[in-house]
């Protein structure tokens, strides 16, 4: 019977982290380039029956993990010049101190120096080298073509630099403030089929009615977790009742 | 406690950020030369509570770590400077940008701001100054007797006066590397920052600079639709974002009633 209540402890842990998923998804349902975090219990336990497991089928359903969607978002116009959103399964790298980083969220700016930058100030990275804005043009007359080549005036100034991991995308490790790192094993690729829009920004993959639902899901879940834990704990009184009685 | 307690809240936080932001823009949907604001959001760092790979059972790995992220912050409002709708009045002091740059103004106490606002006027001593009264630099006055002025796309100044026409100064224009680094101060002006970096001064019509519309008034750029779509997003987010607490508030409620 102990075994019953840690089995309910542990369940109700793993709730808690899904629910904190949702949470983190709802906060960021305006957040653009944000990718929903999605829970991956049941692939896990799907996983743990085909084996034939009994052992990982428990272990499965208090282990379930989490991992990022990285479908498309809708792309809202902005009007504004540098904001770029990418249509397809590709990143926009940024150059940081710690090694380059990979996002989609392309709110993007110029520094003093020129350089094309996102907006916590990290460079952003070009096929040669940071993309420097001429000085005597003004951001209103930059212009960012489809396959990412960045005009300013009637000047060439360089060329987004767009890259995927194809199958691996599941592998990149979210950072905060919209960028992701790409574990050592896996080597991003040029993007292809990846189209940028300017003027746009791709908005949130959250789906709100989704995360409503999965809401709702988790707390009668726990609901009944917490009925089983009560149910048990009557069980285990009257027991101990009929113990007292037969001493 | 509860995590998502504080994620959540983050997120009303920057809701009300963004209503603030759409308030201010609706409240300058009629003033010369606004440039509307535009919030942007980002997510906060992540928690790794459980690593990628690891083994859940004999021969089971799970397929993703485990990452709880933390809520969301308002990473910047950023000014959007699109060129707002062009009001024809019949105004001759009134100019309007047609294009990029700015025109420059000296304060009181020889500060220099910059401002997309033409709507100018004459004061006591025939100087051209901004509606709130400052100088348009550089400085240029209408004579006394003129009787009518111009003021032409090139930004040249000239009179009739019953001596016969004269030019009396040429309109300057300024524009910046990045002038979504400009400061707002306020009163239509903005300041030279660090971010934007140093006006670069030229003349109206050049490369780079618009020309000068005159007897126009460029309105501000907020579009009221827009602003209104915006405002209905941030206060469904920021009611769902409540709702997340309340759930998050009945768990705990039901915790606690286990212990008797």
């Amino acid at each position: 019977m102990s075994e019953s209540i840690s089995q309910l402890g542990s369940g109700i842990n793993a709730l808690m982290e899904k629910y904190m998923a949702v949470s983190n998804n709802i906060a960021n349902a305006s957040t653009p380039g944000f990718k929903r975090t999605v829970n991956t219990f049941s692939s896990t336990l799907y996983e743990a029956i085909a084996n034939q497991d009994k052992e990982s089928l428990a272990a499965a359903e208090i282990c379930g993990s989490q991992s990022v969607d990285f479908s498309q978002g809708q792309i809202l116009r902005t009007e504004r010049p540098l904001d770029v959103a990418l249509e397809g399964r590709g990143f926009l790298v940024l150059e940081t101190p710690t090694g380059p980083l990979y996002t989609r969220s392309g709110s993007l700016d110029v520094n003093k120096l020129g350089q094309l930058v996102d907006i916590n100030g990290n460079l952003v990275a070009g096929q040669n080298g940071p993309i420097i804005i001429p000085r005597d043009v003004s951001v209103n007359q930059v212009t960012i073509s489809l396959d990412g080549i960045v005009r300013a005036g009637e000047t060439d100034v360089g060329a987004l630099r767009l890259v995927s991991f194809g199958n691996n995308t599941s592998q990149l490790e979210p950072v905060g403030l919209g960028a992701y790192r790409a574990p050592a094993d896996v080597e991003p690729e040029a993007a292809t089929n990846v189209k940028v829009r300017q003027g746009c920004q791709e908005s949130s993959n959250v789906k709100i009615m989704d995360e409503m639902v999965s809401m709702m899901t988790l707390s009668r879940i726990y609901e009944m977790h917490i009925n089983i834990l009560k149910r048990q704990r009557e069980n285990s009184s009257v027991a101990l009742g009929v113990a007292n009685s037969q001493g | 406690m509860l995590k998502a307690f504080s994620t959540a809240a983050t997120g009303m936080d920057a809701q009300q950020t963004m209503i603030d932001t759409i308030a201010n823009n609706l409240a300058n949907v009629n003033t010369n030369g606004f440039k509307r604001n535009q919030v942007n959001f980002q997510d906060l760092l992540y928690l790794k509570i459980r690593e990628s790979d690891r083994e859940i059972a004999s021969g089971v790995t799970a397929p993703s770590a485990l990452e709880v992220g933390s809520g969301v912050r308002v990473a910047s409002t950023t000014r959007n400077f699109s060129i707002g709708d062009l009001e024809s009045t019949s105004n001759d002091l009134d100019v309007a940008i047609q294009g990029d740059g700015f025109f420059k103004v000296t304060l009181p106490n020889g500060d220099e701001r910059y401002t997309r606002d033409g709507a100018f006027q004459k004061d006591a001593n025939g100087l051209l100054v901004t509606a709130s009264g400052y100088q348009v630099s550089p400085g240029i006055t209408v004579p006394e007797d003129a009787t009518m002025v111009d003021i032409a796309s090139d930004g040249t100044v000239s009179v009739q006066t019953p001596s016969g026409n004269q030019v009396i100064g040429t309109l300057e224009m300024y524009r910046f590397a990045n002038p979504g680094g400009l400061s707002a101060e306020g009163g239509n002006l903005y300041r030279e920052t660090e971010a934007s970096g140093s006006a670069i001064a030229g003349k109206p019509g050049e490369q780079g600079y618009g020309s000068i519309l005159s007897k126009y008034l460029e309105k501000s750029n907020v579009q009221m639709v827009t602003e209104l779509i915006n405002l209905i997003n941030a206060q469904r987010g920021y009611e769902i974002n409540s709702r997340t607490i309340r759930t998050g508030d009945n768990i705990l409620r039901q915790l606690s009633e286990l212990i008797r």
